[in-house]
């Protein structure tokens, strides 16, 4: 008895001391939204979004528009400094877990992106699904000082944005810190990140002003993909380039196509289920880029019997050998411009063709993708014709 | 040496200091005196006027035979008992009999007679069915066995009789079928018995208190039921049942963890109905027993499993509140807890301003003035709703115990206390067994047959077997060959 | 306690599996990615193959004087003096393998969970509850082991359902581009940290397992089962992640599990599809506990035998290896060897069986 009455206490104060360490109280906690890293001459600066708790305990009538994040930011040499100092402005410790979006500015990127790597990527409570952008032409402080107009946390609506662009339209991609840490770690790939830009009307964007007029605010637009070569950014590849990029990476849903049918004329044609594959054919040592999908016609401003089969596949051609021509061209402009590999070509002859990637990866860069040899088919088929019949220039 | 009925009558006047209630009645009768003793209030007086005293007045009188011989023969009532000693004379007495003793005899009669005080059979009050029959057991002995043997006619029905209480002498039987329980039960459950040396036994739960199993696990092991269809259920498959005189509850043994996830209707209605609300009732039980220590977890350690939107929600409630979420619960708890027990106890007349008046407190009220957040309402809400579906009400107090234990787990070490007392838990309820048989029984040692009768119920027809634990006698429907042991 | 120790088959079936489970969590993956890259599917299939051999093995060892405990058929069958050795050394290893599944489960819940704790708070913790839970016995610990794997597979199904959409096969190729030597060395890490543990089973005698006819082909289809598992979960992992995220992470598994997004709402249940590794360690920390202190009998103070090995195994492990990349080199160097010691002494059991039955 006398040794249970021991083991019991034991077991109590054991309870009793451990684990406290960990309690944190939500009111201790400051839910971290957002985080963008600029350069500053001390070394980096962490700007950080919160979420403002505050706002809902007045009653709704009680007037005015309290902004919904309040913004904190640090200069330091290191990031975990910078990060922890921030304690000495704002009353709760920073709550990375839920982050949403992490801007990147470009003269960081610039740089080279291996310090920003190490802290994310040990600290256990950060889950690495938030989405990585640049700040393109702009420090990231002055996107995620910006209110929106659609949502009221601004880095909730840059991924919506990305997230409904992704599939309908296919110009950028969503990069997740760990898709990131992926491509950094490959050997034969190299990084790609989306970029955001500001479209400043007015001089004041980060005021309340902004959301009261309709049209007349800031708005964080998304534009271009950044390119990068040993994880240093050296440009970008505008929109229409970026949908030819996620058809080599095979990552577009759907998206449109315009091709000129007559002068001046052009048809649009809204293609979905796309599958684009990029395989490397062991006999012709080529990489060969395959695309499908269903297309639909939507806009046609020209003349084409489309109640003919003729008519059908006249359109077919047209949209096809656009697709071709214009990834060709992208591509040849891509590696003589930047000589960078990020439609992760080498990967793909690694995956294949293990023997052909040893004798070509030792100067790759200054032979093998220069010489390389590619093919781009594409078999979309006009599948449905809208609602109407036949073209209204039948007359 | 009851012969001498003068000391006999002297000795019991003394012994129950000259009761009133006791009523001694002399005749003479072929020149020996002959005494009737009764008790008053426990016999009714119209079969003593009527069978005993007036077969008394015609029994015939003949030289060669005794007179004990010529009453046993020839009195009118329908049971009659010897005996032999003074103290079986008080035992027959006080169990309302009617005593007669003859002088210079050695042999006493003692005759059934006894009153009926006891209240009608009625409607079950604390076990409803909607379909299903509407008998319940009454605080009589005789007519509790009687329900039972209305429906189970056969020479198996084996009843064994122990009498309890030092005071009280409380009547207790053992009801098995012979050739379907395992013997080795009965003779357990007998042997227990036996052994008790208590005052009184005034209820079957005094019963259920002392034969229980010291195992420190405070979910209940022993069924009590005021249902003869439950309790014959039980028989046939092969349980045992006690029937305690003056308890309207009889007891069931063993009780196993799925029996109370039962109710008394389980073949009266359609298997997927059944199954449907067994289920439910199993979800009810980890809801009742997890959700505030999870909640406690989730909200203090583990913030990153909430999902954002939630999460700002939560916060922003929380923000006013000045208690620790642990402590918050706590209190909610036991004033939840309070609430229940005075429902149970008020009288009906000021029930309903009462409940009101609690459900005030707990709601809107304590989170206005903000003390507690809107949250932890539901999260005790949804708890106190999820205990209530159990028939037990042992069961419901066993979980409010390890959901205490959960809460402080969950407040010490997040989701990985809630673990660790999981484990903890399961292994306490693996590791009690009731009157031999694992508790956990057709799921930790898995018997196919019973789990036809588990987590989801399998159509009358298809429900054949009786469990190997349980009983020798396999067979329950269609051809078989039955062995009795 | 001796005469009621009976155990059912299926309950054995859920001890083997969980057993097998419990050394891939971190160190088991991380030796088969680094000996065999990519192809460590094969490597999975080739030890699959070598499992069944040894499980045969184990089953011929055991189906001989089905009434003693694996000590005891070593004493008998090699006499007093070798018979002792060869016990200890088996109890020593044995004890490596302890510390091996305490020090993952104290880093995987340190590491990943309580992140702020010191570590000595959680093993103590976890200590105790692993000392109450032997101190029941053999048959509850069964019963929970049963129990348990019903709860795992159930959370194991909802964990592969939910990742099996984002594999990319792609992560898989270039197939064998080293040909067959490194899956073939990754095979026999497999087989030496999820198959030889499995061993520890052999101290319950035969005859207190109710049905013996099926012994023999439930012990089998339960090693298979836990090929497949394994099988599975290293496809997902690896699919999922790539190979060069899966082989900077000491926790691959729980990473992985960061991804689920199931029906688009359920977002972050990884803490609770976890919860299955941890639910096999504590079980297979038990059952090693069990070994030891079923070697070391004396006529009583069983319990007092289980508290000196929980404190030996928490103390060694809290002592024993300061970080993470020690403890995975170690692992990857030294612990085949632990395996391969046990997997000699099997043999030489089975021998000496064979060559008795010879005799007689």
């Amino acid at each position: 008895m006398r040794l249970k009455k021991i083991k019991l206490c034991f077991l109590f104060s054991v309870f009793f001391l451990s684990g406290c360490y960990n309690y944190h109280e939500l009111s201790e906690l400051s839910i971290t939204t957002a985080i963008g890293i600029d350069k500053s001459e001390n070394g980096y600066k962490l700007i950080a979004q919160v979420m403002n708790i505050q706002k809902k305990n007045s009653d709704a009538s009680s007037g005015g528009n309290t902004p919904e994040v309040i913004i904190y930011e640090n200069e330091d040499k290191s990031l975990l400094n910078a990060l922890r100092h921030i304690v000495l402005q704002a009353p709760k410790k920073l709550y990375p877990s839920h982050l949403d979006i992490l801007l990147i500015s470009e003269d960081v990127a610039k740089e080279g992106l291996e310090d920003i790597f190490e802290f994310f990527f040990r600290d256990p409570n950060v889950r690495m699904q938030f989405n990585v952008l640049i700040a393109k032409g702009t420090t990231s402080e002055e996107v995620l000082e910006t209110l929106t107009p659609g949502q009221a946390v601004s880095s909730k609506n840059i991924v919506d944005s990305q997230e409904t662009d992704a599939k309908y339209l296919g110009t950028s991609q969503l990069i997740t810190f760990e898709d990131l840490m992926d491509m950094y770690l490959n050997p034969n790939k190299e990084i790609i990140i989306p970029a955001a830009i500001l479209n400043t009307k007015t001089s004041e964007n980060n005021s309340i002003e902004n959301i009261e007029k309709a049209n007349d605010n800031t708005k964080i637009i998304l534009d271009s993909t950044g390119v990068f070569k040993d994880s240093k950014l050296i440009g970008y590849i505008d929109n229409e380039e970026s949908i030819y990029l996620n058809y080599i990476k095979g990552e577009v849903l759907g998206t449109l196509i315009i091709c000129e049918c007559d002068k001046g004329n052009y048809l649009t044609s809204e293609v979905k289920n796309i599958k684009s594959t990029a395989n490397f054919d062991k006999k012709e040592k080529k990489i060969v880029i395959e695309v499908s999908g269903d297309g639909n016609i939507n806009e046609m401003n020209c003349y084409i019997d489309v109640e003919k089969d003729s008519g059908i596949e006249k359109i077919e051609k047209l949209v096809n050998d656009e697709v071709e021509k214009n990834i060709n061209k992208f591509i040849r402009d891509s590696i003589s411009k930047y000589n960078s590999d990020f439609f992760s070509f080498l990967d793909i002859i690694y995956k294949s063709d293990y023997t052909y990637y040893k004798t070509i990866k030792d100067n790759w860069y200054e032979s093998g993708l220069k010489n390389l040899k590619f093919e781009v088919k594409s078999k979309i088929k006009i599948t449905k014709k809208g609602n109407v019949l036949r073209d209204i220039y039948d007359k | 040496m009851i012969g001498n009925v003068y000391e006999v009558v002297k000795k019991l006047k003394k012994e129950t200091n000259d009761l009133k209630d006791i009523i001694y009645r002399k005749k003479k009768m072929g020149g020996k005196d002959v005494y009737i003793i009764y008790n008053e209030p426990l016999t009714s007086s119209d079969k003593i006027s009527d069978f005993v005293i007036r077969s008394l007045n015609n029994i015939a009188r003949s030289r060669s035979r005794k007179l004990i011989d010529l009453m046993e023969n020839d009195l009118s009532n329908y049971k009659v008992m010897r005996f032999y000693d003074y103290d079986t004379l008080c035992k027959y007495l006080h169990r309302g009999f009617c005593i007669i003793i003859v002088s210079s005899e050695n042999v006493g009669l003692a005759l059934e007679t006894k009153a009926n005080i006891n209240r009608s059979v009625g409607i079950p009050d604390s076990e409803n069915t909607i379909r299903g029959p509407k008998d319940a057991f009454v605080e009589n002995y005789q007519i509790n066995i009687g329900l039972i043997k209305k429906r189970i006619k056969t020479n198996d029905l084996w009843i064994d009789e122990v009498n309890i209480g030092r005071y009280t002498d409380t009547q207790i039987g053992v009801l098995s079928i012979n050739g379907v329980v395992k013997r080795e039960l009965v003779d357990e459950v007998i042997d227990k018995l036996k052994k008790i040396d208590i005052s009184g036994i005034i209820n079957s739960d005094m019963v259920k208190n002392l034969i229980e199993k010291e195992t420190k696990c405070l979910l209940p092991t022993i069924i009590s039921t005021e249902r003869p269809d439950v309790v014959s259920n039980a028989l046939l498959e092969g349980k045992v049942a006690i029937v305690i005189d003056n308890s309207p509850y009889a007891l069931i043994i063993p009780g196993l963890f799925n029996d109370y996830f039962k109710t008394p209707e389980d073949f009266y209605a359609k298997n997927i109905n059944t199954t449907f609300t067994r289920i439910l009732k199993y979800v009810a039980f980890f809801i009742a027993l997890l959700t505030p220590g999870i909640y406690i977890a989730l909200i203090t350690y583990n913030q990153e499993m909430i999902p954002t939107d939630l999460l700002i929600n939560f916060a922003m409630q929380r923000e006013g509140v000045p208690f620790p979420a642990f402590f918050e619960a706590f209190m909610m708890m036991i004033s939840f807890e309070i609430l229940r027990e005075a429902d149970l106890r008020v009288p009906g007349v000021s029930g309903n301003s009462l409940s009101i008046v609690g459900a005030l407190i707990l709601g809107e009220a304590a989170v206005n003035a903000g003390i507690v957040s809107p949250i932890m309402i539901i999260v005790i809400s949804i708890t106190a709703i999820s205990s209530l579906p159990f028939t037990e009400p042992e069961m419901t107090n066993g979980i409010r115990w390890y959901r205490l234990l959960f809460m402080i787990g969950g407040s010490f070490l997040g989701i990985i206390g809630i673990v660790v007392i999981f484990i903890y838990f399961i292994t306490k309820m693996a590791s009690v067994k009731s009157f031999g048989k694992p508790y956990l029984m057709p799921f930790a040692p898995v018997s196919l047959v019973g789990l036809k009768d588990g987590f989801v119920q399998f159509p009358l027809k298809s429900n054949k077997k009786r469990v190997k634990y349980l009983s020798n006698n396999i067979i329950k429907q269609g051809d078989d060959e039955i062995e009795k042991n | 306690m001796t005469s009621e120790n009976k155990i059912d088959a299926l309950q054995l079936c859920s001890l083997i599996i969980m057993i097998s489970l419990s050394g891939f969590l971190g160190s088991g993956f991380y030796c088969l990615i680094k000996a065999a890259l990519t192809n460590g599917y094969l490597s999975i299939v080739i030890g699959g193959a070598i499992a069944i051999i040894i499980a045969c093995l184990l089953l011929y060892i055991a189906n001989y004087e089905i009434e003693l405990p694996i000590n005891e058929k070593i004493n008998k069958l090699f006499g007093k003096g070798i018979g002792v050795i060869l016990n200890v050394i088996l109890t020593i290893l044995v004890f490596a393998i302890g510390v091996f599944f305490t020090y993952n489960l104290n880093n995987f819940i340190s590491s990943q969970f309580l992140s702020e704790t010191p570590i000595t708070f959680i093993a103590i913790v976890f200590a105790l509850l692993l000392l109450y839970v032997i101190n029941k016995g053999i048959e509850t610990l069964s019963r929970v082991a049963l129990l348990i794997l019903v709860l795992n597979l159930i959370l194991y199904v909802i964990a592969i359902f939910g990742l099996t959409p984002t594999i990319e096969l792609d992560n898989f190729l270039p197939f064998m581009k080293d040909g067959l030597s490194k899956p073939l060395i990754g095979s026999l890490y497999f087989v030496a940290i999820n198959i030889m543990p499995v061993f520890l089973l052999l101290i319950i005698p035969k005859k207190n397992i109710v049905d013996e006819n099926h012994y023999n082909k439930f012990v089998i289809i339960s090693i298979i089962i836990s090929i497949v598992l394994i099988f599975f979960i290293f496809v997902v992992v690896v699919g999922n992640l790539g190979i060069y995220l899966a082989s900077s992470y000491q926790y691959p598994e729980y990473i992985v599990l960061k991804r689920i997004s199931l029906f688009n709402f359920l977002d972050r249940i990884e803490n609770m599809l976890v919860i299955q590794w941890i639910f096999a360690l504590c079980l297979s920390i038990c059952i090693v506990v069990y070994y030891i202190s079923n070697t070391i009998k004396k006529k009583k103070h069983n319990k007092l035998i289980n508290t000196g090995i929980i404190l030996a195994l928490l103390i060694a492990s809290l002592y024993s290896f300061k970080n993470n990349t020690i403890f995975n080199e170690f692992i990857y160097y030294y612990f085949p060897y632990v395996s391969l010691t046990i997997f000699i002494i099997m043999l030489l059991c089975g021998i000496m069986i064979f060559i008795k039955r010879r005799r007689t």
